[in-house]
Formats: structure tokens, C-alpha cells, sequence
């Protein structure tokens, strides 16, 4: 009989992490793509688009996940569109995820003070180049930290996957624990792989954060900038 | 001041108005201004002094009239931005250096982005520009390292970088210890000596009788009354110009 160790190592598991890693990224990369965008109008003045994209949002946060992911498997077949297990997964996982990122970009682009845009709008910068070159690197300092936590959410929300039979790595562990009866190891062997993996993140996110900090240093106390000028 | 001021109109202003909601806070403004003229806009607060400055920017749509600037129509309009290219700058109260970058990225960003400049190019400007405003040591500096007036002089030098023939300073001191004020009314006294045609808001009224050519006194959204800064100074027309002076003065 095969022991924790024997799972947590085996090409199997190994595997499974691969495909939740990739669903995790790609879900993720996607989701912040679709994300930026929707904040990009909603912080825009284009007014027509504003209804679709609350309608957007209000859909995608007020529905579960696990709903949405079991329509695109097998609702859209019904109407002609047919994904594999794979594609419809990263596809219900970067909606779902549009969604929240929509709101932590948002919230990041308002908190930049006025006067930055009012400044560069001053000095002949382009709206793209605005929020390119002086909003967005500003506002990342308040949608880094919420990001890192939607990555750890999504690994684990990735699981979810497993019900429509994407191979991953919660999908692996039960099938093995049922044929060997054995759900204790499989299951812990699983679980610290999601452990190594939120792990990773939670240090890639500090990092990001620290590189951040920039815009975080005070203006010299008082007494320092009076001394200076005397 | 006595310096050359008759090289053409640079900056015409007739029948503004602006609403914010239901509340007109500029009434039927008419102002110009020529090429190498300092002007000092004077008036308490909430006269609407910074919204016309701010009108004049292209940062506030209008409710009517014009604002000519070089032939060119202002308007707070994407078109009339890119027609302007940064040719008129401004000055902010509270400084708007971009936080997240250094001192010499916040000068060159504009010219790289908006002129093409190259970088080499844009950075020994920058640099020549610092030293002018007496910063050469802060160059890599972050804004959040710098001393209220040693932002506002980087924001006075990012101004000047896109060479701009017009700068509005909006209370570019108020928001300054006292004894921070004096270092960035000598760079804006340099900036003005060096011919620059400069629309100040000011409550630094020793400055503005130093170095102003024109005053106008703005108040409830009118312009009240406007001449050489000396002669309002010494012998205002109206009543209400008066008042405020000898309070202000006081």
C-alpha cells in the first residue's frame, strides 16, 4: 500500500498540480485582463457602456462559480458551443474572475489622487498614456495585495474544476483514493501540494508589494524639512 | 517687470462663464494677456481665481464664451489637449509630482512622451533645469523624499521642461511653511525675470507688487477691476478692490 509520500511524489500528482497551475495562471492572467478592462469603463466617461458592464458584474459576482462553470460544460452544448472540460473551465474561472478584478482595479485607479491626472493632462499626456504611465503604475500599490489573494483563491477555487472532469490535481486524488481505498494519504498528499503552491504565491506577493513601496515612502517628519531650509 | 510686454496677445478671454450645477462661479470674464507679461490674479477665497486658471488649463469644460490661447481655441476637450501639446503649463498647490516617479523621470516624462524627445536629450535638460531651480542633488530622488518647496521647485522645473509659453501657478505656496514660501518665490521671480509669461494666483501680495506687471481682483466670480499691479496697488478704483487690499495688507 502506497504512503503519503509515495502520492505527494508520484508523476500523478505531479501532474495534477501542472494542470492546476495552468488553469490557475491562465484563469487568472485572463481574468485580470477582462478585469482591467471593465474598470477601464467603468472609470471611463463612455457612457453606453456603463449598463452592460454593471449588468456584467452583477451576474457574474451574484451567481456561484460552480453554477457558471457547469453551464459552459453543458448548457452551451445545448446551443451549439462546445468546449473541452479544460477550455470551459478557464473560460467560467476568467469570467467569474473579470468580475472581482473589475472592482479591485476600480477601487486601485480612484484612489489616485486627482491632481496626478489633472498634472499630465497639463503637460500634453494622451488619456492612454495617463493611465498607462502615470495612474495604473500609482494604483498598483492598492490592486497588488487583493490580486495576490484572488490567485490564492483561484488555485483553490480551480478545484472546482474537477466536477465537469478536468484532470486536476483534486480530481487525481480521489480517483486514486477510491481505487485504493486510501483517502487519508491521497488527500494530504493533494492538500500540501495546494499548500507548496499558495505558499509560492504568498511569496511572489510580498515581493511584488515590497518592489511596490515606492510611492509608500513619507515626506521627511516636520523638524527635518524646517532644518533644511534654515 | 518694464520689460517688453507688447509682442502680441498670447491669451484672450471673452464672455466666460462656468457652472458648477446650479452655481455660477464665473461670471462673463473677460481677460487678456500678452506674450511676456506677469500677471497676478488676486481675490479671497473662493472668488473663483483657481477655477479660471483651471479654465485657462483646459482642465474645466465651459458653459460659455471663449478662451483663445496663441489662435487656438481652449476647451477641456480631448482635440483641444492634443492641439496644445503642453504649451501651457501649470503649477498646482499641491505640487502633483508623480508619486511614483523619481525627480528626473517626472521632468522628462512629458517631453519624451509628448514631444519625442530623446532620452539623452530630455535628461540633460532635466538636469539643467534642476540646477536652475537649485535641486542638482535631488535628481534621483522619489517626491515623498523632497521638502514641500523642493517639490514645488521639481514642479516648476517638469513646467518649464516642456518649454510652455504660458505657466499658471495656482497658490503655488499656499500650501508651504513659511519658510519654505521664499525658495519658490525666488524660482518663480527667476522663472518670470527669465521672460516667461506667467498668470499667478497668489496670496503673497509683496510678491505680486514685486513682480507682477498686470493684477487683476477677482471677486464672487467677477473680475472687479484689473491694471498695472502698481497703480492698484497704490490707487484702486473701486471700493471693494480697496477694502480687500488694506485687509490683506493688514
Amino acid at each position: 500500500m502506497p504512503g503519503f509520500l509515495d502520492y505527494f511524489f508520484s508523476v500523478n500528482f505531479a501532474i495534477g498540480a501542472g494542470i492546476t497551475l495552468a488553469l490557475t495562471l491562465l484563469s487568472m492572467f485572463l481574468g485580470i485582463v477582462g478585469g482591467l478592462a471593465l474598470a477601464l469603463i467603468k472609470t471611463s466617461r463612455i457612457r453606453a457602456l456603463q449598463a452592460p458592464t454593471d449588468l456584467y458584474i452583477w451576474l457574474f459576482r451574484g451567481t456561484p462559480i460552480l453554477l457558471q462553470l457547469i453551464f459552459i460544460f453543458n448548457a452551451l452544448p445545448q446551443m451549439g458551443l462546445r468546449f473541452s472540460a479544460f477550455t470551459s473551465a478557464v473560460i467560467a474561472l476568467s469570467l467569474n474572475e473579470s468580475a472581482y478584478m473589475a472592482e479591485i482595479i476600480r477601487a486601485g485607479i480612484e484612489s489616485v489622487d486627482k491632481g496626478q491626472r489633472s498634472a499630465a493632462r497639463v503637460l500634453g499626456l494622451r488619456d492612454g498614456q495617463i493611465m498607462r504611465h502615470v495612474v495604473l503604475p500609482q494604483a498598483m500599490r492598492l490592486i497588488i495585495p487583493p490580486t495576490g489573494n484572488q490567485f490564492i483563491g483561484m488555485l483553490k477555487m480551480s478545484a472546482l474544476a474537477s466536477v465537469i472532469a478536468v484532470q486536476d490535481l483534486l480530481l487525481r486524488a480521489q480517483r486514486i483514493a477510491s481505487a485504493n481505498f486510501d483517502y487519508i494519504d491521497t488527500l494530504i498528499a493533494a492538500a500540501a501540494w495546494y499548500l507548496i503552491l499558495t505558499t509560492i504565491f504568498t511569496y511572489g506577493q510580498r515581493v511584488l508589494e515590497r518592489r511596490m513601496d515606492v510611492t509608500r515612502r513619507k515626506r521627511p517628519e516636520m523638524s527635518a524639512a524646517v532644518g533644511e531650509a534654515r | 517687470m518694464n520689460r517688453e510686454a507688447s509682442n502680441g496677445q498670447l491669451l484672450g478671454i471673452s464672455g466666460l462663464r462656468k457652472n458648477y450645477g446650479s452655481i455660477t462661479v464665473l461670471h462673463d470674464i473677460a481677460f487678456e494677456q500678452a506674450s511676456g507679461e506677469s500677471v497676478v490674479i488676486v481675490g479671497s477665497s473662493g472668488s473663483g481665481k483657481s477655477t479660471l486658471l483651471r479654465c485657462i488649463a483646459g482642465l474645466e469644460d465651459i458653459d460659455d464664451g471663449t478662451i483663445l490661447f496663441d489662435g487656438k481655441k481652449v476647451t477641456a476637450g480631448k482635440d483641444s489637449r492634443a492641439a496644445l501639446r503642453g504649451e501651457i503649463g501649470m503649477v498646482f498647490q499641491s505640487f502633483n509630482l508623480f508619486a511614483h516617479l523619481t525627480v528626473i523621470e517626472n521632468i522628462t516624462l512629458a517631453p519624451r512622451l509628448v514631444r519625442d524627445t530623446p532620452r539623452g536629450q530630455a535628461d540633460e535638460r532635466a538636469r539643467d533645469l534642476l540646477e536652475q531651480v537649485g535641486l542638482s542633488d535631488k535628481v534621483h530622488s522619489y517626491p515623498g523624499e523632497l521638502s514641500g518647496g523642493q517639490a514645488q521647485r521639481v514642479a516648476i522645473a517638469r513646467a518649464l521642461a516642456m518649454d510652455p509659453k504660458l505657466i499658471l501657478f495656482d497658490e503655488a505656496t499656499s500650501a508651504l511653511d513659511p519658510e519654505l514660501t521664499k525658495e519658490v518665490l525666488d524660482v518663480m521671480q527667476g522663472v518670470i525675470q527669465g521672460g516667461m509669461t506667467v498668470t499667478i494666483v497668489t496670496h503673497e501680495m509683496n510678491f505680486a507688487r514685486k513682480a507682477a506687471d498686470r493684477m487683476v481682483f477677482m471677486e464672487h466670480g467677477r473680475i472687479v477691476e484689473q491694471g498695472a499691479t502698481e497703480d492698484l496697488f497704490t490707487n484702486p478704483r473701486q471700493e471693494r478692490t480697496a477694502r480687500f487690499l488694506s485687509q490683506i495688507m493688514a
